[in-house]
């Protein structure tokens, strides 16, 4: 075991088991300082990143005599202004602009990556049990989510009350598989965090 | 003007955008490339509000010296440094570095990581099968925590088969489903938002 | 005295938990890996690439997932410079800014590749689909400089690149969503895509690749165990593989401890109440 000489990989480890003793302790101390620490950390690294872009995109163009930015710019300082009382209005612009765009953006796409992209993917020739099980399962889970008041009782006399729930069934199996890899993924996070502590910090 | 110069202009972006896609119109595809690269530019102020945010809650608690005030004067004077230090002297800096590779890195990572002590906990203190969807969950989720990771494997070679078979078939197939149903939701909120149908993105009462 | 034997306190459960994952951490058990078919359709895809060919690479977490998509980026990393593939790197997290240097130095950089030429680092954009949709008209316009603040247009490696179509295959490292991906490279561009997702977002994930929008999906720190396997470079995630199987079997063995209490307790009230 050689533990290690690096002053970072002390603050490294020290955070990391300052924050594990919230798991055995709720009332942590250190749990709660250092978790502030990090928080503040975080914030501040987005913005020097963000101000690092802003020179690069925004203030070295403008410099260079690009102004066909000077639109987007005045926007995005226009939703700085909503902090002066009373102007909180005149970040609407702006907002407008962005979520309008990303609407925009993404509607044109989205019936063909989404929607039409998907059904033709479920629509396989009915040559096999995996596919007849795609095909009504599709069926059965749409079936499920369009439940109405008036749906269910059309489908109750279409003698089709069976197919939401069948749907519900082939939901459970898709939550049971999500819940699967999910303890997969948290268990990575924390094993990352004992293999630094193992390896980097203890040199074991 | 409050309201409404905001909802035709949020009309006009996105159906401009919309139409770029169906339509050669040389105006409108000129207009809907300078549109697009605007956004960009926006969303980088966007951040800078989201840290002043982050301040105007903090500061006020500091200042009355109420509730958890110490702990928002140890984020507060954090947040600061790490800026004063990024911006000053640079990302490359030995105290930038401390701050990220000391505290930033094992700080997010390790909370992230305690959510495998509690999604644990939870399982066993909860995962009950009470009827036929619960008890297809459990037995789904423990095939596929066998077949995820290599002991499944060394167990039988059926395992990563059945696993496989489960996450092909019954779960694309909800998958699917799910993808389809919420294209539809999507498509249904953003419409009504450019139209004007929708303007809670507004926000306020003028 | 049945209910604390079949539900125990938790801090019982979060020991247990910890100790079965240190103890393979410190004598590993050597559990074979064996590539899974995602795995190999993304790796097949990568090898048949030529030399020379261009990819973009996003990396969409944070670094409170870093721990399990990080071992990914490494070895995806280091094969696409085992076969010469010019590479983009941008990342929309202002965080992992500073990591994907990092990265790119420990893969790229490691293996004496021309920055440039070769690779180049674009690092942080603001927008996240918007900017992707404006890439789709010319990345030059979004990122202006790249994360030292050179001119994007002083760089070799932008002679025939100008927007995000130019560029062969996208690999989107994500624990957000892939959809904005799809919408604005696949749908738009026909563009290759090679994701890789955290553990979370992997079952959701399956249905584009089965019709086709995703080249592959890899999923969380087995994907990268996998393909660190394929590509003979063994690394983090292939050390934590014994320790997530016993973690695994663990958690399992307790949950059907805890069925078992269930099953006894309702036998139990059925008989009172009989």
């Amino acid at each position: 075991m050689q533990i290690s000489q690096d002053p970072i990989v002390w603050l490294a480890a020290f955070v990391t088991i300052s924050i594990f003793s919230f798991v055995f302790w709720n009332d942590s101390p250190f749990y709660k300082y250092v978790q502030s620490a990090y928080l503040g950390v975080a914030a501040g690294v987005t913005v020097v990143v963000g101000w690092n872009n802003i020179k690069n995109q925004v203030i070295t163009p403008l410099t260079n005599g690009n102004y066909t930015i000077i639109i987007p710019v005045l926007l995005g300082l226009l939703l700085l202004i909503r902090y002066i009382p009373g102007l909180n209005w005149v970040a609407r612009y702006p907002v407008a602009v962005l979520v309008a765009g990303g609407a925009g953006l993404g509607l044109a796409n989205t019936v063909q990556a989404q929607f039409v992209s998907q059904i033709k993917a479920g629509l396989k020739p009915l040559n096999s049990i995996d596919n007849i099980l795609m095909f009504v399962g599709l069926l059965a889970v749409i079936a499920f989510f369009f439940l109405t008041g008036k749906t269910t009782r059309a489908m109750e006399r279409m003698k089709l009350g069976w197919l939401p729930r069948f749907g519900r069934i082939v939901l459970m199996v898709a939550f049971g598989a999500s819940f699967g890899t999910t303890v997969m993924g948290r268990c990575s996070i924390l094993i990352g965090r004992l293999q630094f502590l193992l390896t980097d910090f203890l040199g074991l | 003007m409050k309201r409404t110069i905001p909802i035709v202009i949020a009309f006009l972006v996105g159906m401009g955008l919309m139409l770029d896609n169906f339509i050669t119109f040389a105006p409108l595809n000129t207009a809907a490339v300078s549109v697009r690269s605007w956004l960009v530019i926006i969303a980088l102020f966007s951040i800078m509000v989201a840290a002043l945010n982050l301040l105007l809650v903090h500061i006020p608690r500091i200042k009355r010296r109420q509730g958890t005030w110490v702990q928002s004067s140890v984020l507060v004077v954090f947040m600061l440094l790490t800026i004063l230090t990024g911006v000053f002297m640079g990302t490359k800096n030995a105290v930038y570095s401390t701050f990220y590779n000391g505290i930033l890195t094992p700080g997010s990572t390790t909370v992230n990581s305690l959510l495998a002590f509690f999604i644990a906990s939870a399982a066993v203190r909860t995962f009950r099968a009470r009827s036929l969807e619960s008890s297809l969950l459990l037995l789904t989720a423990i095939l596929l925590m066998l077949s995820n990771v290599t002991i499944g494997n060394a167990i039988s070679s059926v395992i990563p088969v059945m696993g496989k078979w489960v996450t092909n078939v019954p779960n694309a197939t909800a998958q699917r489903g799910l993808i389809i149903t919420s294209s539809l939701a999507f498509v249904t909120i953003n419409l009504r938002n450019i139209l004007g149908l929708s303007t809670q993105w507004l926000g306020g009462k003028d | 005295m049945q209910n604390r034997l079949f539900n125990p306190d938790k801090r019982i459960t979060y020991l247990l938990l910890l100790l079965v994952m240190i103890f393979p951490l410190i004598n590993p058990l050597g559990i074979a890996i064996k590539p899974s078919e995602n795995t190999l359709l993304a790796y097949n895809y990568v090898e048949g690439l030529q030399p020379g060919s261009t990819m973009i690479l996003f990396i969409d977490f944070g670094m409170g997932q870093s721990a399990e998509l990080t071992p990914q980026v490494i070895a995806s990393l280091k094969h696409f410079s085992d076969k010469g593939l010019k590479l983009f790197a941008a990342t929309q997290v202002p965080e992992m800014s500073t990591a994907l240097t990092g990265y790119l130095a420990e893969t790229y950089g490691a293996a004496n590749k021309e920055y440039g030429v070769d690779y180049v680092d674009l690092g942080y954009f603001a927008g996240a689909e918007s900017a992707i949709g404006a890439m789709g008209d010319s990345l030059i316009d979004v990122f202006k400089a790249d994360v030292n603040g050179t001119d994007l247009t002083t760089l070799p490696i932008f002679k025939s690149i100008t927007k995000l179509p130019d560029i062969n295959v996208m690999f989107a490292v994500t624990a957000s969503g892939t959809i904005p991906f799809i919408r604005q490279a696949n749908a738009k561009f026909g563009m290759p895509i090679i994701f890789s997702v955290n553990a979370v977002m992997g079952p959701a994930n399956v249905p584009y690749v089965q019709s086709g929008q995703a080249v592959s999906v890899l999923v969380g720190s087995t994907g990268a165990a996998e393909y660190e396997t394929l590509i003979n470079q063994p690394g983090t995630a292939s050390a934590a593989m014994d320790a997530q199987s016993l973690a695994h079997l663990v958690i399992i063995l307790l949950i059907v401890w805890g069925n078992i209490g269930y099953f006894l307790e309702q036998r139990r009230n059925k008989e009172k109440n009989a």
